[in-house]
């Protein structure tokens, strides 16, 4: 009999539907106690607004609600993964700032949950959430199973990022050199040409010229665009 | 799981998934570090650690890391695949390839609470 770790895997490995990738995950989920779970992938462009991918086994008319009161926007849960990769444990204290959305999402179901984002090399961001009805998550079931949750984060984000992110990436991965990934370095930290060209000991033509041919290859329309775009791609990584 | 006469010991991801890790070692590259910087340059930081099977201390698996530089603060990142003396097996009982092995454990290892733990030994070891 197959592992639901046995299964992942083989989805990470495998071409796969991301409903498949997603009915595997919700059975993880439920392996390790979670009656409900969600995924939101985050791709990193188009950089003035960020396609945002939502798969969920929540109850359909939470997930209606959800979207229709703009939830995605004020979530508490989903502000903490933007800047942390820590794992979140939900309580009433984690949305003191939102009682509506807390009181609501208890009343649908998702009364204990745990969430963790990752953040990949090219720079699309995913979240986990697991929850369920009933039972609090203690601390001794979190000692025993939360390297298990935490793995099934990243294999999740690597089996749907594979999915999406081929066809952002395959158009956006241009073929830099070290010099110009160095120069645009420099760039967004906010060196000018001149002072890149006293650091490289190199002429400013020459940086410029390293500049434009960025622009070009990231088909971005300036050198800010284009630091921003390597950025959001993981090239200045 | 069990040590093979290759040196390797196989189990699957589940029961390395069960087994508790705990840090042994960690360094910074202090070839890499000692390299004078220019004036203006950003400071590199990277280094290693290695993390052993809390209960018979015989599962190794360590890897590269460096300090990614962010608008506020810095990221803790692993650098390449790891090194283990571990071979993952599959449901089927086969060996994993040695490549998808390394991949493999490469989750595994962004699983553990590397990234919280990191920073106290560093400081630690370098106070």
């Amino acid at each position: 009999m197959n592992t639901w770790q046995g299964d992942l895997l083989g989805m990470a490995g495998t071409a796969c539907t991301v409903d498949e990738v997603f009915e595997k995950i919700s059975h993880a989920s439920q392996a390790l106690g979670f009656e409900y779970c969600a995924y939101g992938l985050r791709l990193p462009t188009p950089i003035s607004n960020p396609r945002t991918i939502m798969l969920s086994n929540y109850p359909l008319s939470w997930q209606t609600r959800y979207a229709s009161q703009g939830y995605l926007a004020i979530d508490p849960s989903v502000a903490h993964g933007r800047h942390s990769q820590c794992p979140l444990v939900w309580s009433q204290d984690v949305f003191a700032t939102t009682p509506d959305l807390w009181d609501e999402s208890q009343s649908f179901g998702l009364r204990f949950g745990w969430a963790q984002s990752s953040l990949d090399a090219v720079g699309v961001g995913g979240m986990l959430s697991l929850a369920r009805s009933t039972d609090l998550l203690s601390a001794a079931e979190l000692a025993s199973n939360e390297v298990k949750m935490r793995w099934l984060v990243n294999i999740s984000h690597l089996a749907l990022s594979r999915l999406f992110v081929s066809e952002v990436v395959k158009d956006s991965q241009p073929d830099l050199t070290n010099r110009e990934v160095e120069v645009l370095k420099w760039t967004a930290d906010g060196k000018s040409s001149c002072e890149i060209a006293d650091l490289l000991s190199i002429s400013e033509n020459t940086v410029n010229f390293h500049i434009k041919n960025s622009v070009v290859k990231l088909r971005a329309t300036n050198r800010t665009a284009a630091v921003v775009r390597a950025a959001m791609l993981g090239l200045l990584n | 799981m069990h040590l093979s006469p290759d040196g390797l010991i196989r189990l699957t991801v589940d029961q390395l998934l069960s087994t508790p890790l705990e840090h042994l070692v960690s360094g910074v590259d202090l070839d890499l570090n000692s390299v004078p910087s220019a004036c203006g340059t950003q400071t590199l930081l990277s280094g290693y650690t290695e993390w052993i099977s809390s209960k018979d201390r015989t599962i190794s698996i360590g890897w590269d890391w460096r300090l990614q530089p962010l608008a506020e603060g810095v990221r803790w990142v692993r650098v390449g695949l790891p090194r283990s003396n571990l071979m993952l097996t599959q449901d089927t009982g086969d060996d994993t390839t040695w490549q998808g092995n390394l991949e493999i454990l490469g989750t595994v290892v962004d699983a553990l609470a590397w990234k919280e733990v990191l920073p106290q030994m560093v400081a630690a070891r370098y106070a």
